[in-house]
């Protein structure tokens, strides 16, 4: 036990003390938080106010008022009020709606530009020439040209309008305006249809639609897209990655021993059994330090958008035991290519075949997360080496808890699986890591798992 | 178990696929010894070693080492392989370290015998550096050190000398001369059959798996006594054959023939004919070397 722990901490110090590792598993992680945080201190958009007065060629009065009241702000509901409403009442349905709109007007308050300093001016078609040498020296904010007939309810194509602005306006003023135009002529017709332009946006707003699943025992689960996409998928991928660059550190690893010859003075030491263990030990362990650090970057990015409950403790501990199974069974092709071959070059052409299955989890990503108990995600579940990945997706994206037997029963048969992996390797590596020159054929390799 | 032989292999045999590596190989070393793995390229000399480590398992037959398996018995063997091997980023303390760890030492018995080793082969500034740093000698020292670091009874040497100038073969041999009179058993393989006259006092000879010879070195000799007549000339051109001798031509120098008499031949008989021989300068005798003694057996192409 002692050799085993001995070549793990020297694999695992050997990798983690590295620049590479610690710029890979640890400055990214962190960098990732980092900006993820500094974007939302420092990239607050910053809008200058729009100030100064806006002509208006070719309109009527109701076209001028419409175009000031698009371009008010829009108004804040009283947060003391909304505070009070929630102590006296309890957070209600109502009074949830209020904050959510509250929260929503603010939003939109910090992404618009200022308008309180705008002023809406009707103008004849003669000054335009002049105006816009107003606006090119900053006398005038903006001019919206009307064409004849567009105010009509049935202008042909919608009708049209232009819009200048000052050479320096950013986007945001361009967006705005352009908006309260269109909205100002659209209002404009509807009060000469004898309609109110409020109470005809009110009739056309959609309804949000929140999707609540009914669980076989009637409990209700709300369900989204971060849901039932992105956290499994993001949550395999990041397995399949850590799982992958344990595995390739073990690789590589296996292949500057055999290469260097360094091969035959350890296994003077320690049995095949005991350096192979060793080295899945080790990097078992480099595995579970870059596992750490990218779930630390998850649950900080999740707390930072408020979705940290979407994840439970039990699909997790779950999702833990599927991946040390998936590490395992990873790191026992790596070490049986690692064995079988004498450098990187070979080792590539051993690899294709086995990234040809190793992909397929990332290929039925879409089928399994769409389709969680479906014979696709069911038998693929069942099929080593990406019956882990498989099965972490079936569990995160199931619309229902995933049967506790169900989960620890596929768990059993993945381990069972990874533990005939591991012997058949650790076969392969035996014979292979004192093999040199041509490397062997796949046929070869299974002769070496049955080779005494 | 301090009466047991340093190494017992019975009945052993090992194939890979259709070629037999060792054919039913018995071999008994006491403990004490400097035996000499002698044979030919191919012979069977690194499988034998390979089993006697543990590295790999006899297809058939048993083999043990200081009275134990030999999977038991890693941590009393010290192995010096014929393909070297260093970790290139590693630095020599560390790689010193890790293997005296692998055999059992703590960590500072190993650094203190690390220091000591290195200092007696004249390197003790290597400690601090990377592996790649060192060059190919100084890289066989550290892994002759590594070999011997954990003190072990039983010390395998493959082809100990390759590589390095006649200064520090010079010194490694020494080390190993000073092992062995501190009682270690020294299994030294080698197809340099002068190195292995001077050093060892066992040989065992091995050709394509089977045993030819398992003695101390002075029962072969007395075994295979027989006289070379060494014959000098002025001139080179065909001889005429003397009955009861096999002629050897020295490639280097063709006017120098050893005459490999025959047992049993008169030797007076023998001198007198290649007297006779036109242009001789000198005919003298001389006792056969090891060279000669294997020549015999296993072919001398097939030694060099």
């Amino acid at each position: 036990m002692s050799k085993v722990l001995t070549i793990a901490a020297r694999e695992f110090r050997h990798t983690v003390l590295t620049k590479a590792f610690f710029i890979g598993s640890v400055v990214v992680p962190i960098a990732l938080i980092l900006v993820a945080m500094a974007a939302e201190v420092f990239l607050k958009p910053t809008i200058p106010p729009l100030k100064g007065p806006i002509a208006v060629i070719g309109g009527n009065a109701e076209l001028v008022e419409s175009i000031e009241a698009a371009l008010a702000p829009p108004p804040v509901p009283d947060s003391n009020a909304l505070a009070k409403a929630v102590q006296t009442q309890g957070l209600t349905d109502d009074v949830l709606n209020d904050v959510v709109q509250n929260a929503s007007a603010q939003k939109m308050q910090t992404e618009r530009p200022d308008t309180s300093g705008l002023t809406v001016k009707p103008v004849p078609k003669d000054q335009l020439e002049k105006i816009k040498t107003g606006i090119r020296e900053g006398t005038w904010v903006a001019a919206m040209a009307i064409e004849p007939g567009t105010l009509k309810p049935d202008a042909p194509g919608g009708g049209r309008a232009s819009l200048w602005f000052a050479p320096k306006a950013p986007p945001s003023h361009m967006d705005l305006l352009k908006s309260a135009l269109r909205q100002g002529v659209v209002d404009t017709r509807l009060v000469h249809m004898g309609m109110s332009p409020s109470a005809v946006r009110a009739a056309i707003d959609r309804p949000s639609v929140s999707t609540m699943r009914i669980g076989t025992k009637g409990d209700e689960r709300s369900e989204s897209d971060l849901t039932r996409y992105v956290v499994p998928i993001g949550f395999m991928i990041l397995m399949w990655m850590v799982t992958f660059t344990g595995g390739n550190y073990l690789l590589m690893s296996t292949i500057e021993e055999k290469s260097t010859k360094v091969m035959e003075v350890l296994l003077s030491a320690a049995s095949p059994t005991q350096l192979l263990t060793g080295k899945i030990v080790g990097f078992a362990a480099v595995s579970g330090v870059m596992l750490s650090m990218y779930l630390i970057v998850a649950v900080l990015l999740l707390s930072l958008f408020a979705a940290i409950d979407l994840v439970s403790i039990r699909d997790l501990l779950v999702a833990g035991g599927f991946f040390i199974v998936a590490y395992l069974m990873i790191a026992a092709i790596m070490a049986g290519i690692g064995a079988a071959v004498s450098d990187i070059t070979e080792a590539q052409s051993l690899m294709g075949p086995a990234m040809m299955i190793l992909i397929l989890p990332m290929l039925l990503m879409t089928v399994v997360t769409e389709a969680p108990n479906g014979n696709v995600a069911v038998v693929t579940s069942l099929i080593p080496p990406i019956s882990p990945f498989i099965m972490v997706l079936r569990i995160a994206a199931s619309p229902e808890p995933m049967p506790i037997l169900e989960a620890l029963a596929m768990l059993a048969w993945s381990g069972i699986c990874a533990a005939g992996m591991i012997w058949a390797a650790g076969r392969i590596f035996r014979i292979g890591v004192l093999m040199q020159g041509k490397p062997p054929t796949p046929w070869e390799l299974l002769k070496w798992i049955k080779y005494r | 178990m301090p009466d047991a032989p340093a190494i017992s292999i019975q009945g052993v045999t090992k194939c890979f696929g259709d070629v037999t590596a060792v054919d039913n190989l018995d071999l008994e070393v006491p403990q004490g010894s400097l035996i000499g793995f002698l044979g030919p390229n191919g012979a069977g000399k690194s499988t034998t070693i390979r089993m006697i480590m543990s590295i790999i398992y006899p297809d058939h037959g048993k083999v043990s080492v200081l009275g134990r398996t030999a999977l038991d018995a890693k941590d009393q063997i010290g192995y010096l392989p014929e393909e070297r091997g260093l970790y290139r980023r590693m630095r020599v303390r560390a790689f010193l370290r890790y293997v005296g760890r692998l055999k059992g030492m703590d960590p500072s018995d190993a650094d203190h015998a690390a220091s000591s080793w290195l200092e007696l082969l004249e390197l003790p500034e290597a400690l601090g550096r990377r592996c790649e740093e060192l060059s190919k000698g100084q890289q066989q020292k550290i892994q002759f050190v590594a070999t011997i670091l954990h003190d072990p009874k039983l010390i395998v040497l493959d082809e100990p000398f390759s590589g390095l100038d006649p200064i520090n073969a010079a010194l490694i041999s020494n080390v190993i001369e000073r092992l062995h009179k501190e009682g270690r058993t020294i299994v030294f393989s080698t197809h340099v059959l002068h190195q292995a006259e001077q050093l060892c006092d066992r040989i065992f000879l091995i050709n394509q798996g089977i045993k030819l010879l398992d003695d101390d070195i002075e029962t072969i000799r007395s075994r295979y006594r027989q006289h070379i007549v060494v014959v000098e000339r002025d001139c080179t051109g065909d001889l005429d054959h003397i009955e009861g001798t096999r002629v050897a031509l020295d490639t280097d120098d063709p006017r120098r023939v050893e005459l490999h008499v025959d047992e049993h031949v008169d030797l007076r008989h023998i001198m007198r004919q290649a007297i006779e021989w036109p242009e001789v300068k000198s005919v003298s005798i001389r006792q056969p070397l090891l060279e000669d003694i294997f020549g015999q057996l296993v072919g001398s192409e097939a030694m060099s």
